[in-house]
Parts: structure tokens; sequence; C-alpha cells
């Protein structure tokens, strides 16, 4: 090598003006989360006070059954308007012995949530989550969030937003597929 | 005293006094582990997820607000801090971390910049050594020659 030096020096310019424009790069890049990695993972697990006065939901009470985990509150629009898919939904497979669907509520007072189940009428089961701990384990950041878990206890289907009949129909026949 | 001795005594007193300043000062900036402390630390360290950029411990979001709980409960279960941090990465990705972790790009960043100064204080010292081994110019004859007739000239 007759110019080490130089080929050292042309070597860290290289990477610098990499690294420049590296980072010049993501100047107007704003990170924004896509979304935990709960799909094809095992559910977390859970322990979370009913709503209504009913008994705990238990995430191991679950295990065997395709559950639909929906997280949402009585104030956003959005779980508002995904409501009558949900309920829909609910009345066509709740007689279904291997099915279960519950709602965690997401940051609202256990009264306003209450008042709107009472107010709706919905059969499935509705918890809290005082701590918001499950909310974590499961990575969400915001409402509605729905999870379509299998009766192997891992999560086939995710949606960060309202669902509609369709949306759950196809998470549950992968759900059925996949046990 | 020997004159050696008197020689080296001040020394020796100079580094033992830095020496105790270097205790002094690594314990001293020891951070505190109480769970304030620690929950503080990495409530700074984790990203809001549904925040611009804003780490978790300054974000009044929902889910800052219950990240900031999880971590007070995991400490209180006894937890370490890189457990903590693993359970939130678990849920919210690499992306809750503010600070890049060694693998995966996290490696680029802090990697990059120390192969920087590693490779140019390397070139630079080979650089050094050739120059230090040229050997020096002397002048000629004709050289000397021409600088004495300069200056005749002038």
């Amino acid at each position: 090598m007759k110019h080490p030096a130089r080929k050292i020096a042309l070597a860290v310019g290289a990477l610098f003006v990499a690294f420049a424009v590296l980072l010049a790069s993501q100047v107007h890049v704003s990170p924004s989360f896509k979304g935990g990695r709960l799909l094809s993972k095992p559910v977390p697990t859970f322990d979370l006070p009913s709503l209504t006065g009913g008994p705990d939901v238990r995430s191991d009470d679950l295990q065997g059954k395709v559950v639909l985990v929906n997280f949402w509150n009585s104030w956003c629009i959005p779980c508002q308007q995904e409501h009558a898919a949900l309920s829909a939904f609910y009345a066509r497979h709740h007689a279904d012995g291997d099915f279960e669907m519950v709602g965690i509520v997401r940051d609202d007072t256990a009264s306003a949530a209450r008042a709107w189940v009472r107010a709706h009428h919905d059969g499935w089961s509705f918890v809290t989550d005082p701590q918001g701990q499950t909310s974590v384990a499961f990575g969400t950041t915001g409402q509605p969030e729905s999870y379509m878990i299998a009766a192997n206890g891992i999560v086939v289907g995710v949606q960060r937003s309202a669902v509609s009949v369709d949306d759950l129909e196809k998470m549950l026949a992968v759900a059925k597929s996949s046990a | 005293m020997s004159p050696r001795v008197r020689v080296w005594l001040p020394w020796a007193f100079l580094g033992v006094v830095l020496a105790v300043v270097l205790v002094v000062v690594v314990a001293s900036s020891q951070p505190s582990n109480s769970p304030t402390a620690r929950a503080n630390r990495l409530a700074h360290e984790l990203r809001c997820p549904t925040c611009e950029s804003e780490a978790v411990a300054n974000s009044q979001a929902p889910a800052a607000v219950a990240i900031r709980v999880e971590i007070k409960r995991r400490i209180a279960a006894g937890e370490s801090d890189a457990e903590i941090r693993a359970a939130v990465v678990k849920s919210y990705t690499q992306y809750v971390l503010l600070l890049p972790d060694g693998h995966g790009i996290g490696m680029i960043v802090w990697g990059a910049p120390i192969a920087v100064l590693l490779l140019g204080a390397g070139g630079l010292a080979i650089a050094l050594r050739r120059w230090s081994q040229q050997p020096r110019l002397a002048a000629t004859a004709a050289d000397e020659e021409l600088v004495a007739r300069a200056r005749s000239e002038e």
C-alpha cells in the first residue's frame, strides 16, 4: 500500500459523509409507532375486574376459546361508530360455545363506561383496567383496538381502528383455522 | 531527605490528591437507586408511543401515564431496569427507546462515530510516523551557492 494514510483518510471521509447523509435524511422524518408485536404472539396474561359487577375476567379462564378483546371507551367517536358492528358480531356468535368477547375500558371513568354499557344493553363481558397495565401489555396507543385470539392463546388478528362485521368475521375465520 | 525523594514527594502528594478527588467525584456521581429516581430515569429513557418525540416522563398522554404507572409497579415488584425496559419494548417495540440500544441500527448509531474516531486517529498516527521517518532535506553545494549569490545581490 503506497499511501495508507490517504486511504484511511478517504475511508474516514466516506464514513463521515455517509453518516451525515443518514442523519440529514432523517431531519424531516417524524418517527411514529407502527404497532406492537402482538400479532402471532401469545396474548399477554390479564386478570381484570368486571365493569358491571360480574366476576373478574382472567386470560387463563379463556384458554381454549376464541376471544375478541376490544379496547374502547364511552367518549371516543370511532368506538361509538364500531359499536353496531360489535353488537351484530356478538349476536351472530355468542351462542358458539368456544367464543368470548371482552371489552376493556381504556382511558375512561368506570361510571361513564358503565352508563354506556347499561344504555346499550351489551351482553359481552366488560372489564376495567384501573392501572392501565393490560393496555400497556397489549401495546395499545388508543381506542378502539381489537385483538382476535385463537383458542391456543395466539393473537391472530389486530386492528387499531374501528372494525366492521366483515373485519371481525375475517379475523374469526383465521382464529378458527389456526386452532 | 535524599534529593531524589525531595523531587518525587510533591508528585506523589499530587497523585494522592488526584486519586482522592477522583474517588470522591466518581462516588458522588453515582445515580441514585431509590425507586423514585429509577422510575424517573426510566421514564426519561422511554418515548411516549403516541407523542412526537416526547419522553414518557414529560407527557400526559394516556399511554405515557399508563407506562409510568407500569414502571412504578414493576419497580415495586423488584424488577431490574433492564427487565422493565425489555417489558415495555416487548409491548411497544424498540421504537420506545429514546436511547438506542447496542443492537441492529442502534449498533450503527453508537458505533459509527467511534469507528470514525478510531480510523481518524489511526490515519493520523500512520501519517505522523511516515513524516517522522522521512529523511531531513540537506542543502546541496548548488543550493548553498544559489543562496550566497542571492545574498550578494541584495
